[in-house]
């Protein structure tokens, strides 16, 4: 079972904010955890956050992002509404009546569209497009809009984290928030005297795998292995095929992505400890979009790379469910991992 | 070339699985470079130094060739094929293209796994010509329930057309020539230079991993060579009847002007084309920029501080179905151009 404070971790992450380019919260948090533990801390010039631990001469890169997907503020509409965009893939079906927080003041708002009531039978069954969607702070005007925020003000979803059962948990962010936590619990927790191990908290992951790229090309590992969150459609109305992981069932070994076809004997290798220590694991049947390990395998003369996840059901939305034991096993395999690549058991 | 190429389509070689195409091609080149090696991602990088029998030029000229000169040469080595995300049930295999093949090609196409377990493509039941995709088909790997398909193929296998070369006379057809075509003009120009009294400049050979899916491997590979000058082979849709393709079949090499993010420099496009008049070779200029033009040169174009790139293409009909066909006279022109370029002092 979870240790009770990396649930602490992973509930403070979640209610920090953190959208491209403004990841400071979470940043600041995760530095507060790690400060101090044997570790040499820095960010760098783009805002990843890095963490050393061990000066052994394999280097290896362990990233999770730090930005979630949210909104950011676009313009006012006389009546003092706001225009927003999306930042990061977002999907509009689930925007309308959210409870949103806006700027660094954090204003309370909704996401606002026509009353149900004005809308004719064919236009109820319909996807309001994001941009038909304005955000309301109460705002009587323009300028009363202006002057308590500004244009490209983050909006950030208003959830707040809680514990559903004694596994599963509820929140915002979990992708990637639960990569920072398992990131963050292994160089709490772990020592490997052969390896240089490069925890990165890295910026700007789903506005294009940005962070990660430049966190490789300057720390320039021999190998990266990238945890995220991915989206786990186990639910009614999704064919099997199309489910691409399944919630509970353990980390979610990807076998390429839209961006990367895993490096095979890293990801023969997390199998493989997977199944001698008992380990629940699946594959990731979905093979598009993105993770940092498509941006960090291309950096220099080329890093080996592999994506390893923990599912998380409605992802890319307001709020996401995932379970702890998922996240517990990631961290186990995470470490079996890192201390295969230690005791030279698994060499590239 | 013929043969070169007889033996390098029927070798097992999806992207990301490039090891046995690696191997193959590195025994064919050793004979004729000085160093060969397979990089962190899988790249052949071979090297043949320069031999000149004119006085060395001044290193201090500002113009002009200059001592080691390095071209680049780059056919990316994998295939496309059918990766299996799930294993149903009823024993059969759901897959996700990797690379760039068709769907409309796969029903009904043979297909061999890595220890050559044979499948065959087929759509489900009840699917509609128009409905076709890679999610609507499965691979029938004769089992009846998951265990006995289990025994025979696995998550992350990849199959691939069963592979075979075609022999029209001039024109070859074979799933493997996108871009095995590529790396057999590679191969003949390596031979050609070898036994050439003058090439001046250092010429890599590079055979890149992943080319099939998006530039990728090129990309490191051209970081840690930094050449002068990189020309890539590659393979691109010739028209087979009323599109607005305008590459034709059988009428030499295409000097790439307009690709998929990438526009021929002019200096390198007047390289080519003189190339090509001294030769005495019926050549083609390819503008019309189709999706099938994606090439590593947008790679290797914005590595390290940058290099001058162009692009070669081997017209072939079919290119993105399970069957490409090539003329060797095109392959047999590609390769004299380069010779012809090789063998004397580049200046752009």
């Amino acid at each position: 079972m979870l240790r009770p404070d990396a649930v602490a971790l992973l509930s403070r992450l979640s209610e920090a904010c953190g959208l491209a380019g403004d990841e400071g919260d979470v940043r600041a948090a995760l530095r507060e955890t790690l400060e101090g533990q044997a570790c040499e801390i820095y960010t760098d010039t783009i805002g990843n956050l890095i963490c050393r631990k061990g000066n052994g001469p394999v280097r290896v890169m362990l990233d999770a992002h730090m930005d979630e997907v949210g909104l950011v503020v676009a313009g006012y509409h006389d009546s003092g509404l706001l225009r927003f965009k999306e930042s990061g893939g977002l999907d509009p079906r689930v925007l309308p009546g959210r409870s949103v927080l806006v700027g660094r003041g954090k204003i309370s708002g909704v996401i606002g569209t026509q009353a149900v009531h004005l809308l004719d039978r064919s236009e109820r069954d319909k996807v309001i497009p994001a941009k038909e969607l304005f955000i309301d702070i109460g705002a009587r005007s323009r300028d009363e809009a202006a002057s308590v925020t500004t244009l490209g003000d983050p909006v950030y979803f208003a959830t707040r984290f809680e514990r559903l059962s004694d596994t599963i948990v509820k929140g915002k962010a979990f992708d990637d928030r639960v990569g920072c936590v398992v990131v963050a619990h292994t160089l709490l927790e772990h020592d490997y005297p052969d390896l240089t191990l490069f925890g990165v908290f890295s910026v700007q992951e789903e506005v294009g795998l940005r962070g990660a790229r430049v966190a490789a090309y300057h720390l320039a590992p021999h190998l990266a292995l990238a945890i995220d969150g991915t989206s786990s459609a186990d639910v009614p109305g999704v064919d099997p095929p199309a489910t691409s992981s399944h919630l509970g069932q353990g980390p979610v070994i990807s076998l390429l992505d839209g961006t990367i076809v895993m490096h095979q004997r890293m990801r023969e290798q997390l199998v493989a400890l997977a199944e001698r220590h008992g380990l629940p694991h699946q594959y990731r049947r979905l093979t598009t979009a993105g993770t940092d390990a498509g941006g960090i395998f291309l950096q220099r003369v080329g890093v080996p790379a592999c994506t390893m996840s923990v599912p998380c059901r409605y992802i890319h939305g307001p709020a996401s469910l995932a379970s702890l034991d998922d996240l517990d096993n990631t961290i186990r395999l995470t470490h079996l991992f890192l201390e295969s690549l230690d005791k030279g058991e698994f060499t590239l | 070339m013929k043969d070169t190429l007889r033996k390098l389509v029927t070798i097992y070689g999806p992207s990301g699985r490039e090891a046995a195409v690696a191997e193959e091609i590195t025994a064919l080149l050793r004979p004729y470079v000085d160093e060969i090696h397979t990089d962190a991602l899988g790249n052949v990088i071979a090297t043949l130094d320069g031999k000149s029998t004119a006085p060395a030029p001044d290193g201090g000229a500002a113009e002009g060739p200059r001592p080691g000169f390095r071209v680049m040469l780059c056919a990316h080595m994998d295939q496309s094929g059918l990766i299996v995300t799930e294993v149903t049930p009823e024993g059969l295999l759901r897959f996700s293209v990797v690379g760039r093949l068709r769907a409309t090609s796969l029903p009904g196409q043979r297909v061999r796994g890595l220890s050559g377990t044979p499948g065959l493509v087929r759509l489900d039941d009840g699917v509609e010509v128009r409905d076709i995709a890679s999610g609507k088909m499965h691979i029938e790997v004769g089992a009846s329930d998951r265990d006995a398909a289990m025994a025979k193929a696995r998550p992350g296998d990849v199959f691939l057309p069963t592979a075979s070369l075609l022999d029209f006379g001039d024109c070859q057809s074979s799933p493997a020539l996108d871009n095995r075509a590529g790396c057999a003009v590679l191969v003949e120009v390596a031979r050609g230079l070898k036994s050439a009294a003058s090439h001046p400049s250092i010429t890599h050979f590079v055979f890149s991993v992943q080319g099939a899916v998006d530039p990728r491997g090129a990309h490191p590979a051209a970081y840690g060579l930094r050449p002068d000058l990189g020309l890539v082979v590659d393979v691109a849709r010739a028209k087979t009847g009323g599109s607005k393709i305008d590459l034709t079949l059988g009428q030499g090499p295409a000097i790439r002007i307009r690709g998929d993010n990438y526009i021929a420099p002019p200096r390198v496009r007047d390289l080519l084309e003189r190339a090509a008049i001294e030769a005495n070779l019926r050549y083609q200029f390819e503008v019309t920029a189709a999706e099938e033009t994606a090439s590593d040169a947008s790679a290797i174009e914005i590595a390290g501080a940058g290099t001058l790139t162009g692009v070669l293409t081997l017209p072939a009909r079919g290119c993105w179905t399970t069957s490409a066909t090539v003329s060797l006279a095109d392959l047999e022109a590609t390769a004299t151009l380069l010779l012809t370029i090789l063998k004397a002092p580049i200046t752009l």
